[in-house]
């Protein structure tokens, strides 16, 4: 069991590692026009792990089964993926592993109504999902565990961007840099 | 989750499952309709429909859930409750999705509080879309067989449902009606009506299930 939670810790860990690489994902190039950058922020101070991999599944077009998941870099809470192609997705799952208290899968329901958690990239852009908060929700007897997150003011759309800009090389040498730069100089006005 | 909790988990969910109190009885025969019983016929569909593989059911689940949509039903109105509970489920309509449905019913007038639908269920997956309601339904004692109509949800990538429509398809029903029961019995055409007019859904109710966490991680292919 404990060589188990290594092998499932360190596979986290790599996973996360690679997804630090947003740039990185085969046959899709950082630099494609089409791509989409939709990022956000989930503040998991009050989850029992903090957050290693977020994913977003592809609602529109329909993709096969096999390809309906996209994995997000993440760092200190910031999620992103700059080489989403034109569609639609929805937050499904975040994935975290603590020492003490093993993996953990955190899943969104398919039904999200276009709401805070989906987003419709349709057109080549910068999408802000929000900032989010992770609360616990108390789960009857035999129920399965629940949570809910919570929308919250920070940090900003501008101060992720910078983060994005700060601290991942690659991005900011990609056409990205400038496009995320014009961004946050209109979001400065 | 270790294999032995698992192993319990997935008993007590049988446990549980031989709980569930039972459906409206699809019917085969006109005589098996008792004295104080009808038959309710009706459809309910989809648009856009069900994909291949937009509905995921993993291992063993009991009860026939595959394309059909649970509509949610009492004798009272209220609103579709966030977490349905087990007595939630007794009388529901299990309804083939794009099919007519021809099931055993009281003769009282009833309500559909709404429908719900297993997105993905089994192993540790449970995801459910909830559709509107809000539907009296009126039967009268002295009906052997009465149509509904067609329950048409309109809904966007996102599951949302933009759109609810009642539609009158009683020609069609009523055919497949006669080809399967003979021409002795009436259809008698009483479509369901909204409790509040218009009936536009704007949208489903909110998520009736909130995000889940599940203390093991089996991560699904992605790119």
């Amino acid at each position: 069991m404990i060589a188990q939670k290594w092998f499932a810790a360190l596979s986290l860990l790599a996973a996360a590692v690679l997804a630090g690489c947003a740039g990185s994902e085969p046959g899709r190039s950082i630099d494609d026009p089409t791509n989409s950058l939709v990022f956000g922020y989930v503040d998991m101070a009050d989850a029992p792990t903090k957050v290693d991999v977020v994913r977003l599944r592809q609602v529109a077009p329909p993709p096969p089964d096999d390809k309906a998941f996209w994995r997000m870099g993440v760092r200190d809470g910031m999620f992103y993926n700059s080489y989403l192609p034109p569609g639609s997705y929805i937050l499904a799952s975040l994935y975290g592993s603590s020492w003490w208290r093993g993996d953990y899968q955190y899943n969104f329901p398919r039904q999200q109504g276009g709401g805070d958690t989906a987003v419709r990239a349709d057109k080549p852009g910068i999408y802000f999902l929000g900032s989010f908060k992770y609360k616990s929700v108390k789960s009857g007897f035999l129920e399965a565990a629940k949570f809910d997150i919570e929308r919250v003011d920070t940090p900003t759309e501008r101060e992720l961007l910078q983060r994005m800009l700060d601290t991942d090389s690659e991005l900011q040498k990609s056409t990205w840099g400038d496009r995320i730069r014009q961004r946050i100089a209109r979001l400065k006005k | 989750m270790t294999a032995p909790l698992r192993a319990i988990l997935v008993l007590l969910g049988a446990a549980l499952a031989g709980c569930v109190p039972a459906p409206r009885e699809s019917v085969s025969s006109m005589s098996s309709i008792g004295g104080s019983e009808i038959m309710l016929v009706g459809r309910v569909e989809l648009d856009p429909p069900l994909r291949k593989g937009e509905q995921k059911i993993r291992g063993i689940v009991i009860g026939n859930i595959e394309n059909r949509m649970f509509l949610i039903t009492d004798e009272q109105a209220r609103p579709l409750p966030r977490d349905l509970a087990l007595k939630d489920y007794a009388g529901r309509i299990e309804a083939p999705i794009g099919e007519t449905f021809f099931v055993r019913s009281g003769s009282k007038p009833f309500y559909i509080l709404g429908g719900m639908l297993f997105l993905d269920i089994g192993g540790n997956a449970l995801d459910r879309a909830y559709f509107p309601g809000g539907l009296r339904v009126t039967v009268n004692p002295e009906d052997r067989a009465v149509y509904i109509g067609t329950l048409r949800y309109h809904r966007d990538e996102f599951w949302k449902i933009t759109r609810v429509v009642i539609v009158d398809d009683y020609a069609a029903a009523n055919a497949e009606f006669t080809a399967r029961f003979g021409s002795q019995q009436v259809l008698r055409k009483a479509m369901m009506q909204p409790v509040k007019r218009p009936y536009v859904a704007r949208a489903a109710p909110a998520p009736a299930i909130l995000p889940s966490v599940i203390a093991d991680s089996s991560p699904l292919p992605e790119r």
